[in-house]
Formats: C-alpha cells, structure tokens, sequence
C-alpha cells in the first residue's frame, strides 16, 4: 500500500484567494427554487465565489503565493520547487506552473510540475514536493493548488454549478534537518473515472461540433459534453466509505493517536457526505472545520482553504497536529498528517 | 524610562475605575472596565509618549503593568 | 459590493431579519448600549426594523453589518448609514460581552475598509455621547472635531485620515491577520 514517511520537511505557511463576485445560490434561475431550497439543505452551500471569464486558477494562486512570500519574507531566489495542481489551467499547453514561475519572479533554477488531480490534489501536490524535498537539495519550495470549476460546470446543472466555487492557494514548505515530517497514504481507482469527468476536448473525444450540444439527462440537469458531469449517487458511496478508510488507514499505519490530532480537513464534498465522514469517525464538530457554506467545494483548493478561513488564528498561534484528507475525480484519495507550529496566514485574499 | 511615571500614565486611560492602587504588579485586565477600548488607550498612549508601536499580541501575552513596560523598555532604543 | 466578506479573522456580513433576536441582546444589554438611542424589548419591533433597514440596503445608502467569529458565531454589528455624495456616517456599533479585546478594533478598520475601499465615499460625519469618555479619546486622535452641543461631540474624518488611522490599527493587529 501506498504509505510514505517523508522526513525534514515543514509547512510554513499558507494562503488563499478567491474571486470577490458572490453568487448566492438561492438566486440561481435557472433551477426552480423549491429544488434550490432543498439542494442548499443538502449541500450546505449557500454562496460560493465565481471568477470572471478570462481570469484563471492561476490568478489566483499567484495572487496568494505573492502574498504569502511577502509575509514570510522570502527570498524569491531561494525558492527552488514550485507545484501547480489544477484540473483548469492557463493552456493545454505549455504548463501553468512554467508560467507561474516567470511570473513570480522565481530563479530558472526551480523545479516546476503541473499535477492534474481535483479533490484529492492538495494532498497529492503535498506529497509530491515533499518528496523532492525530503533529501535537503531543496530548501524552500511552494504548492499552488485550486481550480476554477464555475466555469466547468453548466448554469442548466442542479448536480454540480450550485455546488463548485473557485478558489487558488499557496502553501509554503521549508527543509528542516531532523525536524518535522509529513505521513502520507494514498490510493486510486480508476475504474471510477467516469464518475466526475468531462467528456469531449481531450484526445479521447476531441472537441467537435457535436461538443457543444446541449443534452437534457434529466429534469434540471442539461449540458453539453465539454461541461463537467457528476454523478452524484457513484461520488457519495465513495466518499463516505473511501475517506474514513483512508483516515483510518494512515492512524494505523503510524499508530497515531487519534485524539491528539487538533484538526481533521477534510476536503469540501457537499454537507451531507462530510458530516456522514465525520460521524463515521466520531470526530467533534469542532474538529472537523467546514467552509462550504461561504465557498462551496472548491477542488483541491478546498483544504488549504478551510485552514486559512475557519483555523487561522489556531494555526497561527502554537502547534496543532493536523490531518488532511482529499478524494474525488479519479477517482483519488489521499491523507497526511503533520506537525505545524505558528502558521504564517494572510488574511484570505480576494481577487478583481 | 521611568516606571512610576508609566504607571500613572497607563492609569490615565481608565476612566471608570479607582486607579489610585495601581502598581508594576496590579493585572491591568483584571478589572471591570477592561475592554478593547482601553487596550487602545493603551496603546496609542504608549506610541504618542514613547515612540514604541505595541501590538495586539504583546497586550494580549501581558498580564501586569510592569509586563507592558519590559516590552516597552526593550523597544526604546532599538 | 459583496457579502459576506472573510477579513481580519472574522467574517462580515449583512444583517437579516433571522439576527433580529441576536440584536435586541446587545442593544438591551443595558450596560453596553447605555450610548445609544433606548431600544424597546420588542423583537417583532426590531424584525420589521430590519425589514424596513433592506429597503434602504437595496436603495445603497445603508448597510447594517454583522461579524462573526470563524466558528459562525455572532459577534457584534455596526452601521454605515446616511450615504450622500461621497460622504456617510457610522454607528449602532455594539459588541457581545466577552469578546476578544481586538474585535473591536478589526470592526472598526473594517467600517473604513467598507466606506473607502468598497463604496469609494470620503468623509465619514460622526458624532459621540460626551460621556463617552474613552471612545471619545479615540477618536480625537484620528478624526478632526468639528463641533460640539450639549451631549454630543461632532467629528469628520476624511480619506488621508482614515488611510493614517488605519495604517496605525493594522500595525496593532499584524500578528492576527
């Protein structure tokens, strides 16, 4: 199984945008409002952030990584591994990250990946950069994670556009000798990747005309094959059985104690699949922090985002064990856990 | 820097309370018109008189007068 | 504009009907509101208050504004209300009982952040009660006074001196923003 102990390395901070437009889900039109009323019940979404056209994820995480260097005082030459994990990036190609290196201002010797993963993705990028910099090589190093899934989803979709808000985040990683460490399990099964995917634009199913047709799967729910498809009911069953199985795995693993663990993030899926996860695993509320109802789910953005705007003065103050767990589009899963002491948290930031 | 001196200036900013007893030791916030009103005072008193630019955090890790006027002191000159 | 707004570590937001109970605590708290017009105890009164207060929300010249905590709860209100030309006024400001000694501060840089980020006015015309002695010393240091009665004291604070007051209220804060 997919464990990983990654020594040396330490969060230091972490920061987070979103575009400043609002859209309050009661105001939707195009879903009737006894369905909207309902569906807010559900998935605790009452509003979320929506970027304008032309703006993209990565907007938004440089807006965050700017801010976040400039609160850590970072020297941007020191910076040597940049991750950008994203599912709406700047271009087919090149890769966002290349770009966001040069647009940072960071030195050409830096490392720079793009990962593409949703919900699960935060995790993953975790993993990742702390991997190339576990062995010292690397000293600083940061993770830009989000996605701007509004403009993916279709307006005519109950299923997903009230749900998905947009949101960037940076998190910064430092080395540290014989200090600190991040533990990882992580797991996939691809066999659901139909379960969120969006159909047409890659090389499987280029974009054709026949892409832009609208289709009416059921009442109130219509798109077309370049808008991103959910099924719902597939999502849930794994949700709620896939992330407390992965939490428990990693406490196990590690033999952890549970209780000594301050704060649970988990990625935001919708009300009732987090609050299902968090009973599975007989966590307090207070314990498990939610910010979907001011963000809805916001990809791989969602835990860092949750850190930044329901824990900040926690983090900020002292140390607290932490874990996180992402899972979705994939289908993907992963959690980690670490140590963090005195979190550098710019106020959430935002954008336009 | 003078310590009486301080005392009687961070008295000033009570404006409810008897501060006739207050000393290095008294806990500033152990009082019933502590508030974030008077932490202001405080504060503002301390950058007009002294030049020095407390923080939210240093009032909140203080407890007595003579805490606020270790922080203050070290400041000074630097 | 838009609501709620995450900043300082609190969340703002608009009032609505559903704070109305929330409200009527803090302004027949009769210590904390001892400075402000008598309230009766009344929250069908205060329900339709605020149902008559949205009209002039949505007409843009007042905006009533609750802050929270990041764990939902309610913490206090404020007013900006009076918007004309560029100018305005704030008040109705009350705080629960018990709160961080800094919440009061962040409403306030915020009420700044709202007029003159957000709704780009200038002058903010205020005024308190002289026996609000503290408050008073407060706002000496960053307003110019402009006149005084009986009761109250009469303030106007432009845009440099909001931009001094609240350069000086954010360094206060850094470590918690």
């Amino acid at each position: 199984m997919a464990f990983l102990d990654i020594r040396n390395v330490v969060i230091k901070g972490v920061a987070a945008c979103v575009p400043k437009a609002i859209e309050e889900n009661i105001d939707i039109i195009n879903i009737p409002a006894s369905d909207l009323e309902k569906l807010i019940k559900n998935t605790g979404v009452q509003r979320r952030h929506i970027i304008a056209p032309g703006t993209c994820t990565s907007d938004l995480c440089f807006a965050a990584a700017e801010k976040l260097i400039a609160d850590l005082k970072w020297d941007k030459s020191e910076i040597e591994g940049l991750i950008f994990v994203s599912q709406t990036p700047d271009y087919i190609l090149p890769a966002t990250s290349c770009i966001l290196q040069n647009r940072l201002g960071i030195s050409t010797e830096c490392l720079t990946l793009d990962i593409s993963l949703g919900c699960s993705g935060f995790v993953y990028g975790l993993s990742t950069i702390a991997g190339y910099m576990q062995s010292g090589a690397i000293k600083k190093a940061l993770l830009l994670t989000g996605d701007t899934s509004s403009m993916t989803c279709s307006s005519e979709d109950k299923s997903s556009y009230p749900l998905f808000g947009d949101a960037g985040t940076a998190l910064a990683l430092e080395y540290a000798d014989g200090d600190g460490g991040i533990k990882f399990h992580l797991g996939t099964d691809g066999a659901g990747f139909e379960s969120i995917i969006i159909k047409d634009g890659g090389y499987r199913n280029q974009t054709t005309q026949s892409s832009l047709d609208r289709n009416t799967v059921s009442e109130g729910i219509s798109r077309n094959n370049l808008e991103l498809a959910l099924d719902g009911m597939d999502v849930f069953s794994f949700g709620i059985s896939k992330a407390p199985e992965t939490v428990k795995l990693l406490i196990e693993k590690f033999g952890l104690e549970k209780d000594s663990i301050d704060y649970f993030y988990f990625h935001q899926a919708n009300l009732m699949m987090n609050e299902r996860i968090r009973k599975k695993l007989q966590l307090p509320e207070e314990k498990a922090p939610l910010s979907l109802k001011d963000f809805g789910n916001t990809s791989s953005a969602s835990i860092p985002l949750t850190m930044v705007t329901q824990t900040a003065m926690e983090l900020k103050n002292g140390k607290n064990s932490i874990v996180a767990c992402g899972f979705g589009v994939g289908l993907s899963w992963a959690t980690m856990q670490c140590n963090t002491e005195n979190l550098v948290i710019p106020d959430l930031l935002y954008y336009g | 820097m003078d310590i009486e001196k301080f005392i009687v200036e961070f008295a000033d900013q009570y404006d409810e309370i008897e501060t006739d007893g207050f000393g290095p030791d008294t806990k500033f916030k152990e009082n019933e018109e502590w508030s974030s009103m008077t932490a202001l005072s405080v504060i503002a008193m301390v950058d007009d008189s002294y030049s020095v630019r407390l923080t939210g955090d240093d009032v909140r890790k203080s407890s007595t007068i003579q805490e606020v006027y270790d922080i203050v002191a070290s400041r000074i000159n630097s | 504009m838009q609501f709620p707004l995450h900043k300082y570590g609190l969340v703002f937001r608009l009032v609505e009907e559903s704070d109305a109970a929330f409200i009527l605590s803090l302004r027949t708290d009769e210590g904390r509101a001892k400075h402000l017009s008598a309230t009766d105890n009344n929250l069908q009164k205060q329900i339709d208050w605020i149902r008559n207060y949205k009209e002039r929300e949505k007409a843009g010249i007042d905006y009533y504004v609750l802050f929270e905590d990041d764990k939902q709860q309610p913490l206090g209100v404020f007013r900006l209300y009076d918007i004309k030309d560029k100018s305005f006024t704030s008040g109705s400001w009350l705080i629960k009982p018990g709160c961080n000694e800094f919440v009061g501060l962040k409403s306030d840089l915020f009420i700044g952040f709202l007029a003159h980020e957000m709704l780009h006015l200038d002058d903010c015309f205020f005024d308190v009660r002289k026996n609000n002695k503290k408050v008073l010393r407060y706002h000496k240091r960053f307003a110019k006074l402009i006149g005084e009665d009986e009761l109250n004291v009469y303030f106007v604070m432009d845009r440099a001196a909001y931009e001094q007051k609240s350069k000086f209220l954010t360094s206060i804060i850094q470590s918690d923003i």
